[in-house]
């Protein structure tokens, strides 16, 4: 085997390992998790009960198994992932299509690495009839590091304006 | 034929066309005006498309404009002013008219908008609007902001009190 091939093939092995073997920051774990969880919720088109089922139970599983979610547009109580799993099943059933963006993700890690804060601007446009609405807010999400990886403990609304009653 | 021959080719002539007749003078003059649009519309002209339906008919959705940021770098925001609000960061703001500021009395009574308890003239809504309201008195630093569409129920339209900081500037056109 020539010496040039050989070299570049230890060179090229030894980045792979060190790429494989190198930490994920938890900034960026988190930031897949939100990923994934944007994915599940959104609805592109017309599916069947059975796969938006599918959907909604994976998007329940990026929370821990007693999530809070303070969020008046909820259309249901969320004590329990199973919860959770039932209110967004409703909400992609009741509309057409739904789409998620989030935006300006800020995440700050705890010290001791299990916990983290995060803030983020979402915008919900979702499809019904012809008629679109779409809804925009900042949310303070709080994860967790479990055994299953970093899960959502705590997801609460921020009124950047504040309604009256 | 010797005239034909000193012509420089397409080639040459594309080149000189990109890049000008000092490459080294184009990449600095490219590099600058980089670095001012990156200033002027980070810092000042924020560029903002307009989503949704709660600033019609004075905005449409959809429609492309212009905040400036520094607005109320030497005074506060005013009534009447339309603002962006900021949520988390810069990509995703609100878009709304400042209808009171800090220390006024704000209500809604028989479907018209008064401030301290006189009725304020809304020349931008367009008629049949039903909002009611109590009268608020809005904090020292509270402004009282809505969109201009009050077609739309006042309990599913996002308007209500924001404070200061969150004020990131006035739309200009």
């Amino acid at each position: 085997m020539p010496r040039a091939l050989l070299i570049a093939m230890t060179v090229s092995a030894a980045v792979l390992t060190a790429w494989w073997l190198w930490p994920v920051p938890p900034e960026r774990l988190i930031l897949r998790e939100l990923g994934t969880l944007v994915k599940d919720v959104a609805k592109p088109g017309p599916e069947s009960p059975v796969a938006s089922a599918a959907r909604a139970k994976e998007a329940s599983e990026r929370f821990v198994e007693r999530p809070e979610i303070e969020f008046d547009r909820l259309p249901g109580s969320v004590e329990t992932r199973a919860d959770l799993a039932a209110v967004v099943f409703h909400a992609r059933a009741a509309f057409d299509t739904l789409a998620v963006a989030t935006y300006d993700e800020r995440v700050e890690v705890g010290a001791g690495g299990t916990t983290a804060v995060m803030r983020l601007s979402a915008r919900a446009s979702a499809e019904r009839a012809g008629d679109r609405e779409t809804d925009a807010r900042e949310f303070e999400l709080r994860w967790v590091r479990t055994a299953d990886g970093w899960r959502m403990a705590v997801a609460r609304a921020v009124e950047a304006i504040r309604p009256v009653p | 034929m010797a005239a034909a021959e000193s012509r420089p080719s397409i080639r040459r002539r594309l080149l000189r066309l990109a890049v000008g007749a000092r490459p080294r003078v184009t990449v600095i003059r490219a590099i600058l005006l980089a670095a001012a649009c990156t200033v002027v519309f980070r810092y000042g002209l924020r560029p903002v498309r307009a989503v949704g339906t709660s600033m019609e008919p004075t905005i449409r959705s959809g429609s492309l404009h212009f905040a400036w940021l520094p607005a109320y770098a030497f005074h506060p925001p005013r009534a009447g002013d339309i603002v962006v609000v900021r949520m988390a960061g810069p990509h995703l703001m609100y878009l709304k008219r400042i209808l009171a500021g800090p220390g006024d009395t704000i209500e809604f009574r028989d479907e018209r908008l008064r401030v301290n308890d006189e009725p304020r003239p809304e020349p931008y809504i367009l008629p049949g609007g039903r909002w009611t309201m109590a009268p608020l008195r809005l904090g020292p630093f509270d402004y009282f902001v809505a969109g201009d569409n009050r077609s739309v129920p006042r309990e599913s339209h996002v308007s209500g009190v924001t404070d200061r900081t969150r004020i990131a500037g006035r739309l200009v056109f």
